[in-house]
């Protein structure tokens, strides 16, 4: 046996040098499938809120009215409800085990509760005056911070860190606090992606480190113009080599999945007419959350991979500065 | 007494200019679902209704339309121009409500769906009045197909 290996050995590498190239060409690409597994459901009227997937795969969701959703060993869904009044705009997975850390957009709060749902410590978050908590994502210093500022008219997003609030984002200054374009965030490790949730469903990319922003640019898709009113983008998805984003029609089943490789050029627009949307992407693995209507809500995880695809266009560099 | 029905009439003159132009306002809104569904091409979703309240402006002009897409407010004319007045029919539309699924994604708040209109839309669905799908049952055939169509995605 080890001499065939010796013998193997340098024609493996060989193969090797040859096949790794070639992947990497196909990643981004080729043609990104998603293979359907798990498939979780979920309690019919469940309105999906916000999900947080645990580097283990534990996977949490929470609904607006304050419903948490966990699941448990891999498989079953378990549920269970804060008795505090509060609006969850971030959830994250506690100090201890079992606990929980959540930033209260109606205090504008930071509470921490323990496995039995005690409360066990709170803490003033980092908003200004006049800041309307939206969306806050747990880092390790602290959170990420998404809030409609009523003084600025403008969408912001702060980063808690030790030394105080650093401002990463600031959108444009609207006419009016109702009228201020709102975002979703999806961290990275070194990056944040703010969605823009209405048209024109811009992606920007902003480092954690230093706030440069720069903007994937979303092709014009095909939506009737006296319709795009009723079209709302989902959170977009980094992938392994490129990043994905859903755009859901709010008067159907009409869903268009927008796809950039990793040069952030746009591979793909894919249209699909499912109630389908794509929900979070698991750390440390190729596969992602989606959530889909089949009588019930369900919880579907997607394992994706790389296949050749020679009909994939590359249109012209969508990608600019801002 | 001509001083007297002089302030009498100019009162009334006031009067029914302040006051919240109700019948004036269905007759817009009535218009408004006239216009909309004249063009027969439009699927029922985009179909604006009556009730969707908001102040519009026409150059310095403004009023108050029934109609409006979105139409989260009711409101009234005055002297002083439209005035916004209470949540109307298309509130809870505000911001996007859907317990399809997905889109349901993008929902910032407690579904409410005795606010959603009385306006049928397809068998076994209801919209509100912007259109939006808020409660749904699905045959079936459309769930096996739904099954089917997302078991594996080629992106």
């Amino acid at each position: 046996m080890r001499p065939f290996l010796l013998y193997v050995g340098p024609f493996g590498a060989l193969l090797l040098s040859l096949v790794v190239p070639v992947q990497a060409q196909v990643c981004g690409r080729g043609a990104l499938g998603l293979e359907a597994g798990q498939v979780r459901p979920l309690p019919p009227n469940f309105g999906i809120q916000g999900t947080i997937v645990a580097p283990d795969g534990r996977v949490a969701l929470w609904s607006a009215g304050g419903e948490l959703l966990q699941s448990v060993a891999g498989d079953s869904i378990v549920s269970t409800q804060f008795s505090e009044r509060m609006v969850i705009a971030g959830l994250a997975f506690g100090p201890t085990s079992g606990s929980w850390r959540v930033a209260d957009a109606w205090t504008g709060r930071e509470l921490l509760f323990d496995r039995d749902g005690n409360r066990e410590g709170e803490r003033p978050l980092a908003l200004a005056q006049g800041q309307l908590l939206e969306q806050a994502i747990w880092r390790e210093e602290g959170w990420l911070l998404a809030s409609r500022d009523a003084a600025t008219r403008r969408f912001v997003v702060v980063r808690e860190t030790a030394r105080g609030a650093v401002p990463l984002f600031h959108g444009e200054t609207a006419d009016s606090f109702a009228a201020i374009a709102r975002y979703h965030m999806t961290a990275l490790p070194a990056q944040l992606l703010l969605t823009e949730v209405r048209a024109p469903f811009r992606v920007i990319r902003v480092a954690l480190a230093t706030g440069q922003a720069d903007t994937l640019l979303t092709p014009p898709l095909p939506i009737p113009h006296d319709s795009l009113y009723l079209w709302r983008a989902l959170p977009a998805l980094a992938l392994d080599c490129g990043t994905l984003l859903a755009v859901a029609s709010l008067a159907g089943d009409q869903r268009l999945l927008v796809r950039w490789d990793a040069t952030d050029r746009v591979v793909k627009v894919t249209a699909l007419a499912v109630p389908f949307g794509l929900v979070a992407r698991v750390p440390g693995e190729q596969s992602l959350l989606a959530a889909r209507r089949t009588g019930g809500l369900e919880l579907v995880t997607y394992h994706w991979h790389w296949t050749p695809d020679s009909l994939a266009s590359h249109p012209p560099d969508t990608r600019s500065s801002r | 007494m001509i001083r007297t029905m002089f302030r009498t009439a100019l009162l009334a003159l006031t009067l029914i200019a302040l006051a919240p132009p109700a019948a004036q306002a269905q007759g817009l809104a009535a218009l408004a679902v006239a216009t909309s569904t004249s063009g027969g091409g439009e699927s029922s979703a985009l179909r604006e209704k009556a009730g969707c309240w908001d102040c519009v402006t026409a150059g310095q002009v403004y009023n108050c339309m029934g109609g409006q897409v979105p139409g989260y407010w009711n409101c009234s004319v005055t002297l002083y121009g439209c005035n916004r007045s209470s949540s109307g029919c298309g509130h809870s539309a505000s911001i996007p409500v859907d317990i399809d699924g997905a889109a349901q994604y993008v929902s910032r708040n407690v579904i409410r769906l005795q606010e959603s209109s009385e306006e049928p839309g397809e068998p076994g669905e209801e919209r509100n009045c912007d259109g939006v799908i808020v409660a749904r049952q699905q045959s079936p055939d459309n769930i096996a197909a739904v099954r089917n169509r997302t078991a594996a995605l080629s992106l």
